[in-house]
This record gives C-alpha cells, sequence and structure tokens, in this order.
C-alpha cells in the first residue's frame, strides 16, 4: 500500500454508523464515510487514512497480512480467526455475550448433560470446541454458517453457541441460555510490523480514539471476562 | 490425514529453480559478510536429543517435532540454532579461547499452525558471539544485522531494541508474582494490549503502575531510555527499581555504541517488546521492514544458557529469515535483477551414432564458456525446435538433421562455428 496513507480495514453492518461517530467525534475523520458507496476503498485526504469496507469476518485477515495496518473487528471474531494481531482499544461498541443455548423445552437445563453424543451448531468452531474441552465435554461441533437457531429447531443440534446482545433472538426461537463463554465488544486492532514502523500515527489514532470511548469497562465479575483462547 | 500421494505435510514445502538460486545467492553474500567480520561457518545435526535442545527453552519443547530414535532415546528436529551452537561451544569447541564467533545457515522446524510467513520448516542464517559481554557484544551483532540486510539491498527496514530486565524489574518492582508476570508477559507477546493493561492496572499502582500500563506504546528513539530512568530515579530503589534501573543503563550503553557504528538510524528502542525464547538474559531486538507483516531477524543476550554446556560466558546472537528476508526483498522489486541463464540446447539424433561425437565435444565447448547447456537426443529431427522453444532455449545447436544452429525467439539460422563465436564474444543472442 502506498507510503503516508494508513490503511484501516472497516466491518460493514451493524458497528458502522456508531464507529463513524467515533470516528468523528475524536477527529481522526472530519466527516464520515459513506457506507452504501459502491466502492470498496475510501480515502479521506485531510486524515492521510484509507479504508477498505470489508465483511467483519475478514477484517483480522486484511489486518494479519498487512493489507490494513489497522482495523476494527468485534473480539469474537477476532478471538475465532486466532490471528497474529496486535488488539490496541476496547472501542465498547456492540457488546454482546457469546453463550451455550438450548430448547427452552427441551430436558437439557445444565452444560454436564451435554455428552459425547450431543451435536453444538455455531459460527464459532474454534471457540466452541476448545470452550467444550476445557470444561471436559466431548461434544461434536457442526459448523453453521447463519441461522444457528435452526440447529435445535431442525432437530441436527441440541445446542448452540452464539452470540447474543438482547436475547430477543434466542427467546423467539424459543431457546434459552445456558453458559457464558465470554463477553465481546468491538476492538481497534493493528498488524504487529505496521504497529511498529507506523508507530507515531497509530499511536496518535489509538489516543484520539481513547479520550471518546476511555480505556473500556474493567469487569471484575468472571461471567463478564473478555473472550479469549 | 487424508492424502495424495502428490502432496507434502501440512506446513512444508519445494523450493525449485529461481527459488533455490536466489536462496543460494542471498546465503552466498550474507555468508561473505559474516566471515569477513569473523564468524565461522558452523553446521550441526538436523536431529538432536531432545533433552540438549530443551536446554534452551526451559525444558519446553512444546513446538518441537519430537520422536523416539531406535535406541529409544528421545530425539528432535533443531527448532532454532542457538541451543546446537551452545552445545558446540561447550564440546568440540571447548579449547577455542574465547571470545568466538559462529554462524550458521540451517533449515529449522516447529510444530505450529503454519500461517502466512510461517512454515513448519524454513531456513535460518544467524552468529552467535559468545565471550563478548554487554554493551559491546550486542553493540556489533545489531550493527552486523544492519550491515547484513544493507548486504543484500533491503530498504526501509528497522531494528527495535529492549532488554528482558527492564519489563522483568517493573514487574518485580510492582510486586506481581511470578504466575502474573508470565500471564502479562505472554499478553504483550501475543499483542493482547487490551487485556494487558486492564490486568496490569489492577495489580499494580503508582509511577510503576503508569509505565507498566504504557509499556505496549514506549516505542521510539534513544532519549524514551533517558526519560524512563528519570522517571525510576525518583522511586524508592527496591531490588525490582535497581534491575530494571541496570538493564536501562545497559541499553543507553548499546544505543550510544550503535552510534559509533553509525547505524542508528536503523535503530528504535520498543520497550513492550517479549521475546518467545526464554534463555535471553539481556538485550533483545527484532528486525523488520516496512513491505513485510512479520519480524525477519531476531535475537537477544543469553548469558546463562553456555553454563548449562559446561562453558560459563557471556553470549549474544540473532538469526534471521531466509525466506521472509527473501520475500520482502520480492516486494520491494529487488529480486528482478536475477536472471534465469540462458539455456543452450543440443539435439543429436536418437538412435544412431551419427554425429554424436561432435555433439559431446560442442557440449562440452559451450559448458566450459560457461553456459547451461543440455544434450537431448530427438527421435523426430522435426521435433528439435519445437523442443527448444518449449524449454526457452537461446540457440539450438540441431545435429538431427544437417549440422547447424538456431537462435531464439529469432529462428535465424547460423553456421556452428559462428554461433560459437557470438556466444564466446558474450554477445546477447535471440
Amino acid at each position: 500500500m502506498a507510503k503516508n496513507f494508513l490503511t484501516v480495514a472497516i466491518p460493514k453492518g451493524r458497528l458502522f454508523p456508531p464507529l463513524m461517530e467515533i470516528f468523528q467525534k475524536a477527529g481522526v475523520l472530519e466527516r464520515p464515510l459513506e457506507e452504501k458507496s459502491r466502492k470498496l476503498i475510501l480515502e479521506d485526504e485531510k486524515s492521510r487514512l484509507r479504508f477498505i469496507l470489508s465483511k467483519p469476518v475478514d477484517v483480522p485477515t486484511y489486518v494479519e497480512y498487512g493489507a490494513a495496518d489497522l482495523g476494527i473487528v468485534g473480539k469474537d471474531v477476532m478471538v475465532e480467526a486466532g490471528r497474529d494481531i496486535c488488539e490496541l482499544l476496547d472501542l465498547g461498541l456492540g457488546f454482546c455475550k457469546m453463550v451455550v443455548a438450548v430448547p427452552k423445552d427441551g430436558s437439557i437445563r445444565q452444560l454436564r448433560q451435554l455428552g459425547f453424543d450431543s451435536r453444538v451448531a455455531t459460527k464459532y468452531p474454534n471457540l466452541a470446541r476448545e470452550f467444550f474441552n476445557r470444561q471436559g465435554l466431548g461434544v461434536e461441533v457442526i459448523k453453521l454458517n447463519g441461522s444457528i437457531e435452526l440447529g435445535p429447531i431442525v432437530g441436527m443440534a441440541d445446542a448452540i453457541v452464539d452470540i447474543t446482545s438482547t436475547g430477543e433472538t434466542l427467546k423467539e426461537n424459543g431457546l434459552i441460555s445456558i453458559a457464558t463463554l465470554g463477553v465481546a465488544t468491538a476492538r481497534l486492532v493493528a498488524n504487529p510490523i505496521s504497529y511498529k514502523m507506523e508507530f507515531p500515527r497509530i499511536v496518535e489514532v489509538v489516543r484520539q480514539l481513547e479520550r471518546v470511548v476511555g480505556k473500556g469497562e474493567c469487569y471484575n465479575d468472571p461471567d463478564l471476562a473478555d473472550l479469549g483462547r | 490425514m487424508r492424502h495424495t500421494i502428490l502432496q507434502t505435510p501440512r506446513g512444508l514445502g519445494d523450493l525449485v529453480g529461481r527459488e533455490v538460486a536466489l536462496t543460494r545467492q542471498l546465503e552466498e553474500k550474507l555468508g561473505k559478510l559474516l566471515s569477513s567480520w569473523g564468524y565461522r561457518e558452523v553446521r550441526t545435526p538436523t536431529i538432536e536429543f531432545a533433552d540438549v535442545l530443551a536446554k534452551g527453552s526451559e525444558g519446553e519443547l512444546s513446538e518441537a517435532f519430537r520422536f523416539v530414535d531406535r535406541q529409544g532415546d528421545l530425539v528432535a528436529l533443531r527448532p532454532e540454532m542457538t541451543t546446537p551452537c551452545a552445545r558446540l561451544l561447550g564440546s568440540r569447541l571447548m579449547a577455542t579461547p574465547l571470545p568466538l564467533r559462529l554462524f550458521y545457515a540451517a533449515n529449522v522446524f516447529r510444530y505450529e499452525e503454519p500461517q502466512e510467513g510461517r512454515n513448519r520448516e524454513f531456513r535460518q542464517i544467524g552468529v552467535e558471539l559468545a565471550g563478548l559481554p554487554a554493551p559491546v557484544g550486542d553493540a556489533e551483532v545489531v550493527a552486523l544485522a544492519v550491515r547484513a540486510f544493507e548486504a543484500v539491498d533491503l530498504k526501509n527496514f528497522q531494528f527495535a531494541l529492549s532488554h528482558v530486565g527492564i519489563l522483568e524489574g517493573l514487574l518485580e518492582a510492582a510486586g506481581i508474582d511470578k504466575a502474573q508476570r508470565h500471564t502479562l508477559s505472554h499478553l504483550l507477546r501475543r499483542g493482547e494490549f487490551v487485556a494487558y493493561r486492564r490486568t496490569v492496572s489492577q495489580l499494580a499502582k503508582g509511577t510503576i503502575g503508569q509505565i507498566l500500563e504504557e509499556i505496549p506504546r514506549l516505542r521510539g528513539e534513544a532519549a524514551l531510555v533517558e526519560e524512563l530512568e528519570e522517571k525510576l530515579a525518583h522511586e524508592p530503589s527496591t531490588l525490582g527499581v535497581g534491575n530494571a534501573r541496570r538493564a536501562l543503563f545497559e541499553l543507553s550503553s548499546i544505543l550510544e555504541l550503535l552510534d559509533i557504528y553509525g547505524v542508528s538510524q536503523h535503530v528504535k528502542v520498543d520497550l513492550g517488546m517479549v521475546k518467545d525464547f526464554t534463555y535471553y538474559t539481556g538485550f533483545i531486538m527484532e528486525g523488520y521492514s516496512a513491505d513485510l507483516g512479520y519480524t525477519i531477524a531476531s535475537g537477544g543476550r543469553y548469558d546463562q544458557l553456555l553454563k548449562s554446556f559446561g562453558r560459563p560466558a557471556p553470549a549474544t546472537g540473532w538469526a534471521l529469515g531466509v525466506e521472509r528476508l527473501l520475500l520482502a526483498l520480492e516486494r520491494q522489486g529487488r529480486l528482478n535483477q536475477y536472471k534465469e541463464k540462458s539455456l543452450l540446447l543440443v539435439t543429436p539424433q536418437a538412435g544412431t551414432q551419427e554425429h554424436w561425437q561432435q555433439a559431446l565435444a560442442l557440449a562440452q565447448r559451450l559448458r566450459d564458456l560457461g553456459y547451461e547447456t543440455e544434450l537431448n537426443p530427438v527421435l523426430d529431427p522435426s521435433r528439435a525446435l519445437h523442443m527448444a522453444k518449449e524449454r526457452q532455449a537461446k540457440v539450438l545447436f540441431d545435429f538431427s538433421r544437417e549440422p547447424g544452429a538456431v537462435f531464439l525467439p529469432s529462428e535465424k539460422k547460423s553456421s556452428i562455428e559462428d554461433a560459437v563465436k557470438l556466444l564466446k564474444g558474450g554477445v546477447r543472442c535471440g
């Protein structure tokens, strides 16, 4: 990527509008970017920033390969991807919990009732597998790419591992949460080498954003601990 | 794992043609430089006893390919070269006087998840300088690393320096216990700064707490070291503070020497740096280029390792990843000057002995002139030209019909003697 411009991978979707607000408040951007634009790369001449609009799950990839110096990604996606990137700042946006949920009408009420013959559907197979391994539960993890709630409804899975912010979707699909893997919010991440080579500029962006979002919440409640692997 | 017979195991791959030639060229250049600084090349076995290799990693060899040999000994493929060099210094080189400078070019093996820029087998070139303490030994190896990057024409590169004693001393000064220290170093190494800062803000207060919280951002010029020395000067001199101050002093002495070496413009300070290897006791370093998203070179001082091989002596060194360096050079367009050598093709008729003596003698002459020359018999004389085009030969010497030469790609014909004359003069043909 050309000199002078820092490249930032931004996730399209629900995080986009609040992100623009924070960027503007922090003085990182003068005016918000147009999400609806068909362009995949947008440049802000004044701040010398270039933005790649990408699918949220692809952000860690762009950053690890150095195609983007910085990126914004949910901690859930970041931990699942398990890539070599630096996590610089908790932006506090997009709070959600990663939970194990089961059918409300079923017989399962506790994690321990899931065994080697149980199937768990999820978009986060790495996180789920590691969580169940730590619990000593040898369940079968099935990767799905969307509408995870369908798994138990059609009888393919006994439980799901998914993110929930209000619990509304779970409720609508007759599911209840029986365990929390951790919580996730949006993070500012950096390519480790960019962080070193472009340090003065990156740390300036970090400090600007930090003035708006603060240092982030510190949860003492283990139920509210960050997701991790 | 299911695989076809055309596959290699995960994270392992082949190099062919240009890739091998480039690797060799790079290694020759670097080898020349390292020898000229008095470093002697060593080769050690690919397989060593696992407990020997484990001396370098506090008994852990979690990333090594380990297996049991036929006598029942646990052995491993070397995951790095510093420990084998240390073993060598305590055994065959026991009587060789210090300081002693070694270098190597060797494949190393790590059972890690293959990722961009991280294979399970990769090649390293590195140096070990035994018997010169800090700061002189460290300054020499850093300066040599700068010269190594320059020697291969890498642009846009930097070396970051720190000292393991700074973070260790500060954590000690904050009264953080060993288990938590380990967790915090791990978080820093993984770049998990959010979790690091949260944990540290709960564990450490006051000036030391503030410094620790800021550590991932303490990166920049040599002045940073002085600033930190200043801040610590006002702290009660506990054991931890004392250790941190000693480490800072050592680091600033190295930086001063690097100034005299004239390489300061390539050197930064990065106090948040944490290394993978546990054998480091002093300064640590990383080298990278803006054009590659991961570290190219890495090293540091290890004053305790040689002792475990019966030869207590200070030592320092680094290793660089050959494939990574080549990739960075490729991205900077520095490998374009590499040209495949011109190939010449001599084609006698298969199935007869006619003209063979002439063809063999000619092939030898061309080889003696320094040309890559292939001799491929053809059954059907009309195939000779096709074969020459297929392998992008510059000149075809065809003996399968009336002997003659053809230049490619122009297909200009000439007599064999005229063609040889042109080649002798080094005239670019084609």
